[in-house]
């Protein structure tokens, strides 16, 4: 089942515990439960979903035995990136414009390409999933967790799993382990199969030249249990909705919610209430 | 001894207007004494669970029953809800599954050679209730 199908159903994702966990809380509220109309959209967001939509045609010529066709590839992602850029508001930082990156979509696509191991079994792109979550009590959530693996290819008889990523600039070194999208991939794996495989982030950065890293991460029973407990914890948060902002947040620059950010500490009903 | 009484109710609408139909379950259950605080709420929570989820499927039963018959054009809700099973269902199919022995992908598999569904979230709500019938005879 497609994605798109799956998501009709009340689920959690990795992103949804991402934002409302580690970005800010009221993020989350104004845009997944308030669902606060957006002035304008990150580039980044909307870059890296291009980028994602031209290398899944690329790997899906190449699962079906094809010769991937990459100039054409690569106009489609031009395609994508100028009408994208059409349809809504895309807010740039101090580096980037519309025409940088154009030009660096196009270098990050044919980058990954250049590093496909042709040893490598592709075994499916684009694979949703979606799984029950188990909290260390052992009572199933309500909600499952739903997602999608970028790419899941064989190696040397083991599948593994592989995330695509765009960054600004190279990953450090601890920074697989910690993600907490992997541990969800290792964990609806696991669910599936039964066994944890190995989790690869392939991170290409948006640098002139871009840079090309393969980052490999693998999970433990413990590292799952501490996913579960953290679900169940943001479940907590949705339901008694302690939902505030992250002042210092390094996302706060590039929200589309900064207005009603400002706003908030007058219009929350709790504040009214605890001033009165 | 302690008691627990758990009921549950809910209303759904009928096919005719201005109708609903009520579903309600009480279920009273003996708990041991000298349990901790937590151990009552853990139990109280899942007798509630339980109640709450065999409502909902007797309702999703229901439900796919009475969608099975034809209706007149002009009854039928203009925004007909999705038929997949609800999430309070496949709650119920994994606990039962669970004190059964049996995994995510045991349940996958039993979805798809009884119901021709690739795994428990495809199935329909009117499967989801049968899978549920095979499971509690399993035990």
């Amino acid at each position: 089942m497609k994605l798109s199908e799956l998501r009709k159903r009340p689920h959690i994702s990795a992103s949804q515990i991402n934002q409302l966990l580690n970005i800010c809380s009221l993020q989350f509220y104004f845009e997944r439960i308030a669902k606060l109309p957006k002035p304008f959209v990150s580039h980044s967001l909307v870059f890296g979903s291009a980028i994602h939509r031209v290398l899944e045609q690329h790997f899906l010529q190449l699962k079906a035995g094809r010769v991937p066709d990459l100039e054409m590839h690569l106009d489609l992602f031009s395609k994508m990136w100028k009408r994208a850029n059409d349809e809504q508001t895309v807010k740039f930082g101090a580096k980037d414009d519309f025409d940088s990156l154009a030009d660096k979509g196009r270098n990050m696509i044919q980058c990954v390409v250049e590093n496909i191991d042709p040893d490598e079994k592709i075994l499916s792109v684009s694979q949703a999933f979606c799984v029950p979550v188990y909290t260390p009590d052992g009572s199933v959530v309500e909600l499952p967790m739903i997602g999608e693996f970028d790419l899941v290819v064989e190696r040397k008889g083991t599948p593994v799993i592989k995330d695509w990523k765009t960054s600004a600039a190279k990953w450090p070194a601890d920074h697989a382990d910690k993600s907490f999208q992997g541990t969800v991939y290792s964990y609806a794996w696991n669910q599936m199969h039964g066994f944890r495989p190995p989790i690869e982030f392939d991170v290409v950065t948006k640098t002139k030249t871009p840079g090309y890293q393969e980052h490999v991460t693998h999970r433990t029973e413990e590292q799952e249990q501490r996913m579960a407990l953290m679900i169940s914890k943001a479940q907590q948060i949705i339901k008694h909705e302690l939902f505030y902002p992250n002042e210092t947040g390094f996302y706060c620059a590039g929200c589309p919610h900064a207005t009603a950010c400002k706003a908030w500490h007058k219009r929350c009903p709790s504040a009214a209430s605890q001033a009165a | 001894m302690l008691k627990l009484n758990a009921s549950y109710s809910k209303k759904v609408p009928t096919d005719q207007k201005f109708s609903s139909q009520s579903y309600l379950a009480c279920l009273e259950v003996e708990l041991p004494t000298g349990q901790t605080t937590a151990q009552l709420q853990k139990k109280i929570h899942e007798t509630f669970e339980l109640v709450k989820a065999s409502v909902e499927e007797e309702i999703a039963q229901q439900t796919s029953h009475s969608h099975a018959r034809p209706q007149p054009r002009s009854q039928q809700p203009s925004n007909a809800p999705d038929d997949k099973a609800t999430n309070k269902q496949i709650q119920f199919i994994l606990k039962l599954g669970q004190e059964r022995h049996k995994a995510l992908p045991d349940l996958n598999a039993m979805a798809d050679e009884q119901f021709k569904s690739a795994t428990i979230y495809d199935l329909t709500k009117r499967d989801a209730s049968r899978l549920v019938d095979v499971l509690k005879q399993a035990a």
